[in-house]
């Protein structure tokens, strides 16, 4: 067939290798993370720093984002509310779509955007500056000092920025609810609170989060540390990263959503 | 220095003339390179950015803009909705196949979970990505692609001085790289938003039809959409397309020189036009509600 051409099929090889490579890059920063913090080497003070630089900085993003979000829920559910007339369910809908999906992605999205994004800036910096080989000359190991400390940071600001968004969200979900379509808070709380959503769904966010933060983290890094060709490589490289983390987040939702069949 | 100064001669006006005159800015340059008679005078619209940063804000890059849009070439606007439109393809398809997939997924359970009855996940799927999902969806995914590369191509030519080699080639950053990467997104996101829709529409059709049993017949059905659902979908893409080059292109202009500076650009484009889309997307989901009789 002409369709499977030669450039084709080598288009889809390069692919395919790429992806290959980009997930292989992000298993060996996990593994020097884990490997170094394992021997004792994460450097706590960086970790401090890393924590206070990208959690709290990721603080207004996350609060402003989810305040949207819960609206967002509320606008897109109206009609199917007010069609059938099933407004004490708008506590039940928002909720089990803030926890479970949209609450979990969108943190993950602009958590990202903020804080992955600036990872791989920073690390991308002191890639093409040759910084990173100069610790290295200092007899000072990367994975310890530079690696364990983002990642782990990154892990702990994405599964908290989760929880600050869920609750942020929620918040104005019933703010929108109140304001759009003259539901009572209280009735809200109530569909919220109906039993019909569990702590599971809670987990079931959280266990989304986790495994956004691995994405997140690893891919940054990997990304950051592969930069090359001074500053304009920074910039490919932070687009690279940012992309490759929506991709994955995506498929990390998918596998999470079917693996665990929460009924 | 339009053509009559430069007829009048005699030194000591030209002295006079010289220490009168305030100091050079953008526009005199302008007029000095284009040597158009005083009376149209016609500032190159790269020209109209300040030169000192600190006045740097979103809206003089959009008036900016929005005035080189008359300069603006028809090739390079095809180069870059071809660079935005069809490379940011297989992205979008791929993410939106999977978000539709696992929306029909979540919606069949819950639908489980309170009646057996998978009738209304269709048709309600459908008018849900119709009115919403497949704007919103598509916008925030341009917003990471199309923002992330756009600020660190204008941000990569701003450390490397080739906006300025551009001012001195005569050619004006604004209209030579900003603009035509403005209307391609404007042009391009309605499209894409349509054939990504498509996709989840597609994903979601065949989750429905393996997990939960329904007939792709039963599933496709649109009587939800309606007319005020295709027209807010169609405003939220149109918004997202003319924000999120504008935001982009705002961070790329005024990249900090330095190796740290296309990356924080590069950021603050992901960042800037991902809030742009969602609060964008707030706003115009909520006023059309309200003016479409909702509330």
């Amino acid at each position: 067939m002409a369709l499977f051409n030669g450039a084709l099929l080598a288009g889809l090889g390069q692919g395919l290798v790429r992806v290959v490579r980009a997930v292989g890059t992000q298993a060996m920063v996990l593994g020097a993370a884990t490997r170094a913090t394992a021997q004792g080497q994460c450097d706590v003070e960086e970790l401090r720093s890393a924590l206070l630089r990208l959690g709290l900085g990721s603080i207004p993003v996350v609060v402003s984002t989810a305040v949207f979000v819960g609206g967002l829920m509320v606008v897109q559910s109206a009609p199917l509310l007010s069609r059938f007339g099933a407004e004490s369910y708008l506590g039940w809908g928002a909720g089990f779509g803030i926890l479970r999906e949209v609450g979990p992605v969108l943190t993950g999205l602009m958590i990202s955007g903020r804080v992955g994004s600036n990872n791989t800036a920073e690390l991308g910096t002191l890639t093409v500056t040759e910084q990173v080989d100069g610790l290295r000359a200092l007899a000072i190991d990367p994975a310890g000092y530079l690696i364990a400390p983002r990642v782990w940071a990154i892990i702990l600001t994405t599964l908290i920025g989760t929880v600050v968004s869920m609750l942020v969200a929620l918040l104005g979900a019933a703010a929108a609810g109140l304001f759009l379509l003259h539901v009572h808070p209280l009735t809200f709380y109530n569909g919220l609170t109906s039993g019909m959503l569990t702590w599971l769904d809670v987990l079931h966010g959280l266990a989304k989060a986790l495994a956004f933060g691995v994405v997140i983290a690893t891919s940054s890094t990997a990304f950051g540390l592969g930069a090359t060709g001074g500053p304009p490589g920074v910039g490919r490289a932070v687009g690279g990263s940012v992309v490759a983390t929506a991709v994955l987040i995506f498929t990390m939702d998918a596998l999470v959503s079917i693996t665990s069949r929460v009924q | 220095m339009t053509s009559d100064d430069q007829k009048s001669s005699g030194p000591s006006r030209d002295v006079a003339q010289a220490s009168s005159r305030r100091v050079l800015r953008g526009s005199d340059y302008a007029v000095a390179l284009s040597g158009t008679q005083e009376g149209d005078v016609q500032p190159m619209p790269g020209f109209i950015l300040p030169h000192d940063e600190s006045r740097a804000s979103l809206l003089v890059t959009v008036r900016a803009t929005f005035s080189a849009l008359r300069h603006t070439q028809g090739h390079t606007v095809v180069a870059q909705a071809y660079e935005i439109g069809v490379r940011s393809l297989p992205f979008l398809c791929l993410v939106l196949a999977f978000v539709g997939g696992i929306i029909v997924y979540q919606a069949g359970i819950q639908a489980m979970r309170i009646v057996p009855d998978t009738s209304g996940i269709g048709p309600g799927y459908i008018e849900l990505l119709v009115r919403d999902l497949a704007a919103n969806l598509t916008g925030l995914m341009l917003a990471t692609r199309v923002g992330a590369s756009i600020a660190a191509e204008i941000g990569s030519m701003k450390v490397t001085d080739q906006l300025d080699a551009l001012r001195l080639c005569q050619a004006d950053p604004v209209s030579y790289l900003v603009a035509p990467r403005f209307l391609a997104c404007v042009l391009v996101t309605p499209i894409l938003t349509i054939i990504a829709g498509a996709c989840a529409l597609g994903s979601g059709t065949l989750v429905g039809a393996l997990a939960f049993d329904i007939r792709p017949q039963n599933f496709l059905d649109p009587r939800f959409v309606t007319l005020g659902a295709l027209a807010t979908g169609f405003l939220k893409s149109l918004a997202f397309g003319f924000a999120i080059p504008l935001v982009s292109a705002h961070a790329g202009l005024y990249t900090r020189v330095g190796s740290q500076g296309v990356g924080d650009a590069t950021t603050q484009a992901v960042v800037g036009s991902s809030i742009a889309v969602i609060v964008l997307g707030f706003f115009i989901g909520a006023v059309l509600h309200v003016l479409l009789g909702g509330a």
